[in-house]
This record gives C-alpha cells, structure tokens and sequence, in this order.
C-alpha cells in the first residue's frame, strides 16, 4: 500500500486520467466545431458599452496609422492660459515629440505590412464593437475599398459581407437618425457593389441595385421622421450647433445617395451597366 | 541596513524572482516564433525586442508590485516593523531600505531586458544609437516603476496585500493606456473638464518606449529625453511622498 500513498502515484495517476479524458473529449468537441469560437470578452461586441469602446478604438487606430505610415499632426494649443492649461500643453508637446522622434527610416515592406495588419485588426474590432457607429462602418468598408496594401494583405471579409453584416446590425436600432445614415450609406455602398461587380450578371446587378435603392427610400423616410420627431419632444432643441450642422450634412449625404443610386437604376435597367461596370473595374 | 539585506534576502529566498528572470530574459526568444510565418524573417529581432520590453513592463507590473505589497502587509503583520522600531530605526528609514530591496530586483529585470535588446535584438549598422535609445528606456521605466513599487508597498502596509497590489496596478494601467483615452476625448470636446483631468493625470505612458522601439524610430532627442524625465520625476516624487506618507511601520499607528 506504500505505493497507492506515496505522493507521486497520485499525481501521476491523476496526469495520465486527464490526459486521456481531454483527448478522448477533444477529438469529439473539435468535430463539432465548439473550439472554434470567436472570443467576445464580457459579452461587448455589439452591445452599449461595446459602442462606447468602439469609438474609443478610433484613437488607437489613428495612432498605428500614424507610426506605421503616416505622419503626425501637432495640436497642442500653446496659447492657452492658466497653470492647468500650460500643464496640457506642456504634457500635449512631450508627447507629440515623442512620437514624432526619429529620421524617417526605411521601415521597408514587412513593417508596412505589419502595420497594416494591425491596423486591419483593430478597424475591424472597432466595427464589430459596434457596427451601427458611422465612422466604425465608414473607416472599415474605405481601408476594404482602398485596399491600402496592394494585396499584400489577405482581407479577412469582402466589402458585400460586410456591408451586408451592418445592415442587419441596423435593423435592431431603427429610431436613432445615425444608424440610418449608416444603414443607408451600407445600402448605398451596396449598390456600388452591385454596378462594380464583375461576378454578377445584368439580371442580377439591376435586381440587386433595384432592391437596394429601394432600401434607401425606405431608409431615408425613416431618417425624416425620426428627425421630425425628435423636433417634436424637443430633443432636437437640445443638440449642439455643431451637431445640427452634422445632421444637415447627414441629410444632403442621404439625398445625394439616394439621387445617384436611382440614376444608377436607370441605367442599369437600359442595360448600359454592364459596360461601365467593366470600365471600372479596368480602370 | 540591516533591513535592506534582511529584505534582499527574504525575496531571494523565496525564489520566486526565477520566474521573473526567466520571463525577462527567455521569454522574448520563444515569443517571437509567433510572429506569422508570411511575416519575413527581419521582422524577429524587432518583435524580440518588442517582446522583451512588453514583457519588462509586465513583470513588474504584475510580479513585483505584488511582491511589494505583500512584503509591505507581512513586514507589519509579522511585528518586523515593530520590532526595528523598538531598535531605533525610524517608519522613514524602513521605507527606504524596503525600498532598496526591491529597487535591486527592478534594476536587475531592466539591466537584463537591456542586455536582450543589445544582443540580440540590435538592428544593423545602427547600434550606437539602439543603444542610446536602450538606456533612455532604461532610465525611463525605473523613473516610472519605482515610484508605483513603493506606492504599493506602502499602501499594502498600511490596507493590506491585495489593495496595494491593485492601487499600484491601477494606476499604472491608467497612466500608460487609460489616459490614452481621455486625450481622444480632448480632440473632440474642448471641454475643460475634461482637459484638466488630462493634465493633472500621470502620463506614464511617456516613459514607455516600446512604439520607439517596435518601429525602430530612432533615440530621443537629448532635450526631449530630459524633458520628459524631469516631467517623469516630478509624478515620481508625487507618488512616493504619498507613499511615505501612507506606510507605517507598526500595526497600531
């Protein structure tokens, strides 16, 4: 019985039964797929506060940007008064310097690469954060659009799912004027989709520009009464001049959108879109 | 300083440091293979030093503020505070030895985080200026590190282990990433609260080189690097004078 008692059987013994279960549990489990799931810590992504954080995550996006590719742009407002003041400044400058430190070395490929990389990642945290935000969808479909890397590197989702994604996501929050602008630049952008595509044929691009044209009537109805009713319960009487001004912006944005999309349909149905869409993509 | 060697020999003893040691200079060799493989193969030696001054940071922040604040608790619990009272060694003079202690082990992780960097992590044909960009680092994280160590372990004398281990992490968490998002704020709310709560936190994120480092931009300017060192030291005095003014020696004080 030395044997059984001696420390080291036991937590050998034990060892070898985890291992096995684990094995014999984990070829099951990854089978049914259930190792493969996307980490979504403290249930964020998606909800309330996941909005709050993905605006804060434009900051951090902003800043790769600038060490990786571009440069810096000083802001540090050095006329202000006051001990509190000078100290902002102060600390403002410091930092500012500190980044912007260095000559301006070859950083090659690979780092623009990595850059870029990381870049993709935390725009596309952002927008999973919250994808009815319009920047968060505006900063993540034009980095997908531009394709900044030149292909070197490999986008995790096409423009059309991710658009498509977004406005699912907006149909939870129909009452909010800036998640219908985001809904309807989606559908917009959806429609470009559609006219550029080299995949799709005429039936299906005048289909699919049809559908989403019509999307952005409905959207920009919306838009109009839930503007009205916000000057009716007085909320719009609380808003900022320069957030009144932001949403005479968003109202000329959804008008000009809507006007070039059924533009676009018009074509479309007189066939010609099959031979500007190839001049697009060629060019 | 009896008690700073009874202290350097309390922590050696207990060997926990090992892990430490081999987290600094290890790990940043192992971590690197983790780098993406379509990533080439110039890209190792900046994320080793990338890895072995993220890993620095976070040694100290998790491993020796708490061991700080648990040397801080047991120091009064086990009536040691007391007892080099009653021998005439003063609340003040113990917080400095105490200090030392560790001061030793935080220059020990840096000197061998140096070490790496210099080694091998050197870019090529630019080494004097890896160098120089090394030890500004160096001197930097100790300004930043030094100070939180004491902060945690006075307040662990005085609250105990676990709320001085937070405080300092806390607060060190917030000077080198929290602030980050209050300045975004201030881009877009002149608002003057929230510019003053900018001004008056700790900006440890200045004495945090691993952007300079990852992206190989260079030393800092001599003017830049005093600048921001005297900056450094004046939170630094800050916070170690709440320190001392926290810590007590004896359980009833």
């Amino acid at each position: 019985m030395r044997f059984i008692n001696s420390k080291s059987y036991l937590s050998l013994t034990t060892l070898v039964l985890g291992l096995v279960l684990v094995m014999v549990s984990g070829s099951s489990l990854s089978q049914r797929g259930l190792f493969e799931f996307e980490p979504n810590p403290g249930a964020l992504a998606g909800s309330p506060f996941g909005r709050t954080i993905g605006i804060g995550m434009q900051g951090p996006v902003m800043r790769v940007w600038d060490r990786g590719l571009g440069g810096i742009e000083g802001r540090a407002d050095r006329s202000k008064g006051g001990l509190l003041g000078k100290l902002f400044n102060h600390i403002t400058v410091l930092g500012e310097a500190k980044s912007a430190v260095g000559d301006d070395l070859e950083r090659g490929e690979d780092y623009k690469r990595f850059a870029l990389a990381k870049i993709e990642n935390r725009l596309e945290r952002a927008w999973k954060m919250d994808p009815r935000n319009f920047a968060n969808y505006a900063l993540y479909q034009m980095f997908l659009f531009e394709d900044f890397s030149d292909g070197i590197v490999e986008k995790k989702m096409s423009m059309r799912e991710m658009s498509l994604a977004t406005l699912d996501a907006c149909e939870v929050d129909r009452g909010s004027p800036v998640t219908t602008l985001t809904a309807a630049q989606a559908s917009y952008d959806l429609v470009f989709d559609a006219w550029t595509s080299p995949d799709l044929t005429l039936g299906e691009k005048q289909v699919r520009i049809g559908q989403y044209t019509e999307k952005l009537e409905n959207l920009l109805a919306d838009y109009n009464a839930s503007v009205s009713e916000w000057k009716r319960n007085g909320r719009w009487d609380e808003l900022s001049e320069p957030r009144k001004e932001d949403f005479q912006l968003y109202t000329e944005r959804l008008k000009f959108m809507l006007k070039d999309s059924r533009e676009r349909l018009e074509q479309a149905t007189s066939g010609a879109v099959s031979e500007i869409g190839k001049e697009n993509v060629n060019s | 300083m009896k008690l700073f060697q009874l202290t350097l020999q309390t922590l050696i003893v207990r060997k926990s440091w090992i892990v430490a040691l081999i987290a600094v200079a290890v790990v940043p060799f192992l971590l690197p293979l983790l780098v993406p493989s379509e990533f080439a193969l110039n890209l190792i030696k900046p994320a080793r030093a990338q890895a072995a001054w993220v890993i620095l940071w976070f040694v100290s922040m998790f491993w020796l503020f708490g061991q700080a604040a648990r040397q801080g608790d047991l120091h009064i619990h086990s009536g040691l505070g007391s007892y080099f009272r009653s021998m005439g060694v003063g609340s003040a003079r113990q917080f400095i030895e105490l200090s030392l202690a560790f001061a030793v082990f935080l220059a020990g992780l840096i000197f061998v985080t140096v070490l790496v960097c210099l080694f091998a992590a050197s870019p090529p044909g630019k080494f004097w200026d890896w160098f120089i960009l090394n030890m500004q680092s160096a001197v930097l994280s100790l300004a930043v590190l030094m100070p939180l160590t004491m902060l945690a372990l006075a307040v662990g004398s005085r609250f105990g282990s676990l709320v001085g281990f937070l405080v300092s992490l806390g607060l060190a968490i917030y000077g080198l990433y929290g602030v980050g998002y209050i300045e975004f704020a201030t881009f877009e709310a002149k608002n003057i609260l929230v510019r003053s709560l900018y001004a008056i936190s700790p900006q440890f994120h200045l004495g945090n080189l691993s952007e300079q480092i990852v992206f190989q931009m260079g030393s800092l300017k001599g003017s830049l690097f005093i600048n921001i060192l005297i900056y450094l030291l004046g939170v630094g005095f800050i916070v170690i004078s709440s320190s001392v003014f926290t810590y007590r020696a004896t359980a009833k004080s």
